[in-house]
């Protein structure tokens, strides 16, 4: 294993890709601090840009952008309690405070630190189970496959969101977009309405960009923008001693371990590990209730578990093929673009991208740290450009993205139809990332089923009767029954609170 | 008002007429090759789901109206008027928005014609403007921007990365 690292090393150490690594951090953590856009975003600008490299060297640049983009939303977070992206949010709750009374170098350090750590901590987990978790995925054959994407399917369905029935129909939703196109095995077109454009289907880059990129610009035309924030950021005193640091130990430790679980588990990532680990970190601290007036605690509980989710959500996509959060999915999106297959055989027949993908991680963990302490006057200054120039043009490069697929307009009515949907989803309840994975993992789970049945000639007792399979089809059904208990319980206690409010 | 409260009945409607076109649509698919389960197998089922569950989001979506209903008669307190303004902010805040669909679809229809730089720089205009409060609307700010960038959009992409952007009558 060491020497396969050593070789993935040897593939990312040049200065081309070296370069890459430098400028998807940098665009990461740009995209990441600004508030209104994501890593998400980032990566899906940039996945049109490494069509014409080679595979290492654009999955090299993806993983900048996720490290970075991660990582980016500590700095707004820290100075205008503004989170740049979801997985910042707890760290504004004690990061503000800090800055507030004058700590705000200090509050950067130790989210830096926690960044950089957990992320480091996170990527090493990866690599040590990414590999063997993959060779056992080996022997998997459809009916496992199949029991796997259905687990996978209903667990981002049930903890996207509020509402369980419209996290499933958005999971439907996907499978149904993916559907449009070729059939699996026997390439009958469905669903193409006689346009000829679309008997290859969706193209997985339009309906991502659209659904996440474009709708974000719906959005943001609802409220009129007012003029750029205004950070301030005189003179910062990073200093921190070595003490304070290893006082933290515990809860560094901790926060990393939720967020790498956190980050394995499909649908959810950064966005919901750091709440949690902030709530544990609190939870188990002997004084509790100084959380939230500005203590160090705080911070590196969030900053530690968001990174940390990095390493844990590449687990099941590079072992098994299947996203857990929509970077991920993202990235996912890439490893076909570049033309390799992902799933259990993506170790094994191009196992030099997969570790040079690892190598690529190890470096970009260190640009981020490195970037963020050196150029953060820089970053606080970009803060203020405002919006209602930067999302136009993001509209132009996802118009010019989705056009470079295949060279068509076609995919950009695509991009815009989506961008439509992404919408009214939003605005109707529905959460987006289901319909994502639903798309992703929709023509995985139709394959083997039909090819299941094809082995089983007819029977679908295989599928039960496989102990893997039955292992992973009863924890579904287990996990649904207590999502539907829990929607049960919120919504009763809903109903109260709204007879309690009557009551008044 | 009636949009507000109802929007899970909407939307749980517009859904079941998606999943029941989608369930006759399978009807035409024709299995090409010899096997247990043809391409119209996976539709079915995932149709009959989608259906099944549009009809929950509607039921669900009915008994919350309700429960809104009867606690809004029941008190008229600040959250209700803070309800009534945000529809209100609703009914205007769409405007911006079907403008900025519209843009994208006209920016789309024109590009073939126009060309991706003449198009682009007129989009980004546009767009900057619309979404710019009045306040800070810098009218050559924004043309200059929306100028530059377009141009340089269009020769990064083609001489960097080999994107052969529609020219249009330029060309």
């Amino acid at each position: 294993m060491l020497d396969m690292l050593l070789a993935g090393f040897e593939s990312v150490l040049t200065i081309y890709i070296i370069l890459l690594i430098i400028v998807g951090v940098f665009l990461g953590l740009i995209f990441g601090s600004i508030p209104g856009l994501t890593a998400t975003m980032a990566v899906a600008i940039c996945l049109p840009i490494t069509y014409g490299m080679e595979p290492v060297a654009g999955m090299s640049l993806l993983m900048g952008l996720y490290i970075g983009g991660v990582s980016g939303g500590l700095i707004p977070a820290i100075l205008l309690k503004l989170p740049g992206t979801p997985s910042s949010i707890a760290t504004t709750f004690d990061g503000y405070p800090m800055a507030q009374k004058g700590e705000a170098g200090k509050a950067f350090s130790f989210a830096i630190v926690s960044s950089f750590l957990g992320g480091l901590l996170s990527i090493v987990v990866l690599i040590m189970i990414a590999p063997p978790l993959g060779k056992i995925a080996l022997q998997f054959g459809p009916y496992e496959f199949f029991a796997i994407v259905i687990f996978s399917l209903t667990l981002i369905a049930s903890l996207s969101g509020n509402s369980l029935s419209k996290g499933i129909m958005a999971g439907l939703l996907g499978i149904a977009f993916a559907m449009v196109g070729s059939a699996p095995i026997d390439a009958f077109p469905r669903f193409t309405f006689g346009f000829h454009s679309l008997d290859a289907g969706f193209n997985i880059l339009p309906v991502l960009i659209g659904l996440f990129a474009l709708s974000e610009i719906f959005i943001s035309a609802e409220k009129k923008m007012k003029g750029s924030v205004k950070a301030n950021l005189k003179k910062v005193n990073y200093k921190v001693s070595i003490k304070e640091y290893l006082g933290q130990g515990w809860n560094f430790l901790r926060s990393s371990v939720i967020g790498i679980a956190i980050g394995i588990l499909p649908g959810i990532g950064g966005g919901t590990s750091n709440i949690i680990s902030y709530v544990a970190a609190k939870n188990s601290s002997k004084k509790p209730e100084k959380f939230g007036t500005g203590i160090p605690d705080g911070v590196v509980a969030s900053e530690s578990s968001n990174n940390a989710a990095v390493g844990g959500a590449l687990v099941p996509l590079v072992s098994l093929g299947i996203p857990g959060d929509t970077v991920t999915a993202m990235l996912l999106g890439g490893l076909v673009l570049h033309g390799l297959q992902p799933g259990p055989l993506l170790i094994q027949n191009s196992g030099d991208i997969v570790y040079g993908i690892f190598a690529a991680l190890l470096i970009a963990n260190v640009f981020m740290a490195l970037f963020l302490f050196l150029g953060m006057k820089g970053f606080v200054r970009l803060l203020s450009i405002p919006g209602y120039i930067l999302l136009p043009i993001i509209l132009v490069l996802c118009v010019v993205g989705a056009y470079g697929v295949n060279n068509r307009l076609f995919d950009v009515g695509a991009l815009i139809f989506f961008g439509v949907i992404g919408y009214l989803m939003i605005k109707f309840g529905f959460p987006l990332t289901p319909l994502v994975l639903g798309f992703i993992l929709g023509p995985l789970l139709e394959t083997n089923l039909r090819r299941g049945l094809m082995l089983s000639q007819g029977d679908f007792m295989p599928f039960l009767t496989s102990p893997i399979a039955a292992t992973f089809l009863s924890i579904t059904i287990v996990s649904l029954i207590f999502a539907i208990y829990k929607n049960k319980k919120n919504k009763k206690q809903e109903s109260t609170d709204n007879l309690e409010k009557t009551g008044t | 008002m009636m949009a507000v409260k109802y929007q899970d009945v909407f939307s749980g409607f517009f859904l079941l007429i998606v999943s029941v076109t989608m369930f006759l649509a399978t009807f035409s698919f024709e299995a090409l090759t010899e096997s247990q389960v043809g391409p119209d197998f996976m539709p079915k089922i995932i149709a009959s789901m989608m259906m099944i569950l549009s009809i929950i989001i509607i039921v669900n979506g009915l008994k919350r109206g309700k429960i809104e209903k009867e606690s809004t008669g029941a008190y008229q307190t600040d959250e209700e008027e803070g309800k009534k303004s945000a529809s209100q902010d609703e009914k205007k805040n769409l405007l911006p928005v079907m403008i900025t669909l519209g843009l994208m679809i006209g920016y789309f229809v024109l590009i073939p014609i126009l060309g991706f730089l003449i198009m682009t720089a007129l989009y980004l205009f546009l767009q900057m403007l619309l979404l710019s409060h009045k306040s800070n609307r810098k009218i050559w700010l924004f043309a200059i921007l929306s100028i530059a960038t377009s141009t340089l959009i269009y020769y990064v992409f083609r001489s960097v990365f080999y994107v052969m952007l529609p020219t249009g009558i330029i060309g």
